[in-house]
């Protein structure tokens, strides 16, 4: 892909805990995203995924900031931005979704005024426009009787219909890129896929780029054109949405597909015991110096415990960050 | 295997009822209606459904946490006294459970000794001079080291805590274990781990499992029985691989077909809308209908479907498969 | 200044302890029997640090001994509300339904009366003197930790591991005193800390009206309502027990709400 195709790239961004360079949470992680492009970012509670996520749309809060790298969205760095001209952006070029849309949501305002405050925030319409645009909206997004729906709080809906509403709000201004951190994890499964086919569907249509996040790295990678593994804070590896599920390279990512009860895999190849993952993930503060994945790691040898494997590039796309991937 | 056996668990017909107050309304809320189900030792029962489908409500219940409005739990042959909570000490040598949240679970003012060997001491299960070789047994059943018993829980991470709380319902040598979602809090690496735990203890302890899930990978790793449950009631149950590759209560298919990876031809068919109506006012009919893809117009009044049997121990609640019908 | 109320309180709980334990050696005279009416109303300096009162007695050996008196209800006093407050407020807590309801109206109705009309009630039956007194502050001013106590109980019932007790088949006093209590003492010790200092000050309230703890025994209460008539003349009788008084209900105080801060989760580092 070429720079101008680029909507949003990411260059060896570090987030510490604490005071000056403190504890990384987050260590060099690159990557970008194209124009209308489906990003994942998967990993487990703690990888620094999320952290990824604030740092981008500027909503790390201490102790957590940002030590090192930069975000390029649409051509601006935007980590060194002014509050208020990153203020602008969020919600208007760049928004957000969360995992649990009740705490997102203003429990005093209704609904329809909550979409409608976009339109008056970012486009300047009067109240009478902001609340039919509002209604228009809420159809979008498949809320049945949007009418008589704009004037319920969010109390009043269920939490599906509440994560519609937040993402009826975050793509109120057509953005060029949705952050969705977990956006299915708090539904139930029925509810899950209808969701997700719905953030998808909306932001194809708009040519809007997704990052999305998840710790479901079967969901993620049926959904995405690329996918970031990541673990302890790092990149892992980087390919495309079915390679990283089918063709894994990184033994991080092996580990997991191999310890994961797939669904359908019992009925077609019978039970076979799921392979574990031995010890756990080293908290921050106790990360080892290499790779993080060294202690756990069946392959590991010396050269892994004393440094930082390097990206190499697999062949057909992508990178992984191992010395002795497949 | 085990088939032969008789049940170590049979509830019986069992309704939790709660009796809510809406505006100015008494209503009635049927968390639990009128499920039967029978689990033999070293077998382990898949329960799938949504959040709010009563899954907990009938854990809870055959814990003897609350109490049912009637219906019969008989565990190891013995008949709980319905008007009774929790009760006796024969139900928790029997039955025990292990939680989802693996981090509220655990007593943190008191040292892994103190929580392994208090069930020792209530139920008189040996002499004091055995306790410490017990509790180091027990360590190192759920794959711990035995220094771990003077430690608080706190210095443990989340899939360690989940081995001390299958430790802790293993004191007692329970002949059944509820699971209710017991790796869904934990990391994704360390969740076969767990897993594997309780596969080994089903096989070499003859554990009955209880296993309480929404996500239908672990259900079918795991499952022997798959039960389906769906505003308070057994809509399908049946052997797993009978459930997940001949899904007979259109519910079911619909489960599997939002499950990314399962069942890939005929999802989109499958596909339901909408979400579950609240079990404070359940349709007419069939509670499902309203959601159902294939429902014709019995389904829309009346009573719910009964129970159909599609083959050997496989059943189901749809009208259509009373109709004959294949939908 | 975390550091510096539990530093401060704890100096000043200590240094009462040492002084009530010690007054027979510290104290130059006798509290009681130094009666010398030449000697009355003497301003400090002198033999007598303090001064003297209307009746020649030291006021200074009078306040060491007073320590005594004040030490001993504020913490029998304290012991008793603790006691009948947190068993009231974790079994309301543990069991609601009709006991909640009556431990909560009952609670309530202790906040409306001020505790020290409701202990002169009370003394009014039982007569004046140390253990009336200390049998009208225990039963009165237990509401706080019983709200308290109720409140924690609620929070720590949600918890799994209640509820792992339960299915256990431990019975409900081993899960109420045994497993739940460790868990909820931080705050009640706080709690009963503070008391401390106001059941101190309740006595010394209910001296100074003549229902306390019986003269010649010293108590600052009963020194402070002597010092009343000599005000004018001889202030120092007043003063002294006054900002004793003061210094101490101050430092249990403190001591609470130092401690308050260390059991502060997100004040302790190790976690």
């Amino acid at each position: 892909m070429s720079e101008a195709d680029m909507i949003l790239s990411v260059e060896n961004l570090s987030v510490a805990v604490g005071k000056g360079n403190g504890r990384l949470a987050v260590e060099e992680v690159s990557f970008d995203i194209g124009r209308g492009e489906v990003f994942g970012m998967v990993g487990e509670s703690g990888c620094g995924k999320s952290l990824c996520a604030l740092s981008i749309a500027g909503l790390l809060r201490a102790p957590m900031h940002v030590a090192g790298g930069e975000v390029r969205f649409e051509g601006r760095d935007i980590l060194r931005l002014p509050a208020r001209d990153m203020r602008r952006l969020r919600g208007g070029r760049i928004a957000m979704i969360f995992q649990e849309p009740m705490t997102a949501l203003n429990p005093l305002m209704t609904v329809g005024d909550q979409i409608g405050e976009m339109f008056v925030l970012h486009q300047g319409l009067g109240r009478a426009e902001a609340r039919h645009r509002a209604i228009v909206a809420l159809a979008q997004v498949q809320v049945p009787s949007p009418e008589r729906r704009i004037s319920d709080y969010p109390h009043q809906l269920s939490g599906g219909m509440r994560q519609r509403v937040m993402i009826a709000i975050a793509l109120a201004c057509r953005p060029a890129l949705l952050i969705a951190d977990e956006p299915t994890t708090a539904l139930d499964v029925t509810i899950q896929a209808e969701i997700t086919e719905l953030i998808l569907d909306l932001c194809r249509a708009q040519g809007t780029a997704v990052l999305m996040i998840s710790h479901d790295l079967g969901h993620i990678a049926e959904i995405c054109n690329r996918v970031a593994v990541m673990y302890a804070g790092r990149v892992a590896e980087m390919q495309s949405g079915q390679a990283v599920f089918q063709g894994p390279r990184h033994p991080y990512t092996r580990a997991l597909v191999a310890s994961l009860p797939q669904p359908g895999r019992r009925l077609a190849e019978g039970r076979q015991d799921l392979a574990e993952i031995k010890g756990i993930v080293p908290p921050l503060g106790q990360r080892p110096p290499g790779c993080q994945f060294a202690p756990r790691c069946a392959r590991a040898a010396d050269d892994c415990r004393a440094a930082v494997p390097p990206f190499s590039t697999i062949p057909g796309g992508g990178k992984v960050g191992c010395f002795h991937h497949d | 295997m085990t088939d032969i056996s008789t049940p170590v668990l049979r509830v019986t017909d069992l309704n939790v009822h709660y009796a809510v107050r809406q505006g100015l309304q008494n209503r009635t809320l049927k968390a639990v209606d009128g499920v039967s189900l029978a689990l033999r030792p070293g077998e382990c029962l898949g329960l799938v459904g949504e959040s709010g489908c009563g899954k907990s409500s009938l854990a809870q219940a055959i814990m003897g946490i609350v109490t049912p409005t009637s219906g019969r739990v008989e565990i190891a042959g013995v008949t709980a006294d319905p008007g009774q909570r929790i009760g006796g000490l024969a139900r928790a040598r029997a039955i025990q459970m292990v939680f989802q949240d693996p981090y509220s679970s655990l007593n943190p003012r008191m040292t892994i000794r103190q929580t392994l060997s208090a069930p020792l001491h209530l139920h008189k299960l040996c002499p004091a001079s055995e306790v410490e070789r017990r509790i180091r047994a027990l360590l190192g059943r759920v794959g711990l080291e035995p220094n771990a018993a003077d430690r608080y829980p706190h210095a443990f991470s989340g899939g360690q805590r989940q081995r001390l709380c299958i430790a802790r319902a293993l004191a007692v040598e329970p002949r059944i274990l509820v699971c209710d979602e017991p790796v869904s809090a934990l990391d994704v690496s360390i969740r076969a781990q767990i897993i594997n735990l309780l596969l080994r203890l089903k096989d070499e302890l003859g554990l009955a499992l209880l296993m309480i899930s929404h996500d239908l990978g672990v259900v079918e790793h795991m499952s022997d029985r798959i039960a389906v449950m769906y505003l308070g009631r057994f809509v399908e149950e049946g052997r797993w691989d009978q459930v997940l590759s001949k899904p007979a209560h259109p519910y079911t298919r619909a489960l599997l077909a939002s499950v990314p990876g399962m069942h890939k031809t005929g999802a989109a068919r499958a596909r339901m809308t909408g979400e579950a109506p609240s079990a404070l006012r359940p349709p007419p009919g069939c509670a499902f209908h309203p959601r159902c893809p294939v429902a014709v117009d019995a389904c829309r009044s009346g009573a719910g479907p009964g129970i159909t049997g599609t083959a050997e121990g496989h059943q189901a609640r749809c009208h259509l498969l009373q109709q004959g019908v294949t939908a | 200044m975390r550091r510096f109320n539990l530093n401060f309180g704890l100096c000043v709980v200590v240094a009462l302890v040492l002084v009530a334990v010690l007054a027979p050696l510290i104290a130059p005279y006798s509290p009681i029997d130094f009666a010398d009416l030449n000697n009355s109303n003497l301003p400090p300096g002198g033999p007598f640090r303090m001064g003297t009162d209307e009746q020649g007695r030291d006021i200074y050996s009078r306040i060491l001994y007073g320590a005594r008196i004040s030490l001993l209800v504020g913490v029998v006093v304290q012991v008793m509300n603790t006691f009948v407050g947190v068993t009231l407020g974790l079994t309301a807590g543990y069991f609601g339904g009709w006991w909640d309801e009556f431990v909560q109206g009952l609670t309530n109705l202790m906040l409306a009366i001020p505790t020290i009309v409701f202990a002169l009630a009370l003394m009014t039956f039982l007569g004046p003197g140390l253990l009336s007194l200390l049998i009208a502050l225990g039963l009165t001013d237990w509401a706080y930790s019983c709200r308290i106590s109720r409140a924690q109980m609620l929070s720590q019932k949600a918890q799994n591991y209640v509820q792992a007790a339960r299915i256990m088949g431990f019975g409900r006093a081993h899960v109420i005193f045994r497993e739940i209590l460790p868990n909820v003492a931080g705050p009640l010790v706080v709690v009963a800390t503070m008391g401390v200092g106001s059941a101190i000050l309740s006595e010394a309230s209910l001296s100074f009206i003549g229902l306390g703890v019986v003269p010649p025994t010293p108590s600052w209460g009963g020194m402070l309502a002597r010092a009343r008539e000599q005000l004018m003349v001889a202030p120092w009788i007043a003063v002294f027990p006054g900002l004793t008084l003061f210094v101490t209900v101050l430092g249990f105080n403190m001591l609470g709400d130092g401690l308050r801060d260390m059991l502060d989760p997100q004040g302790r580092a190790d976690r």
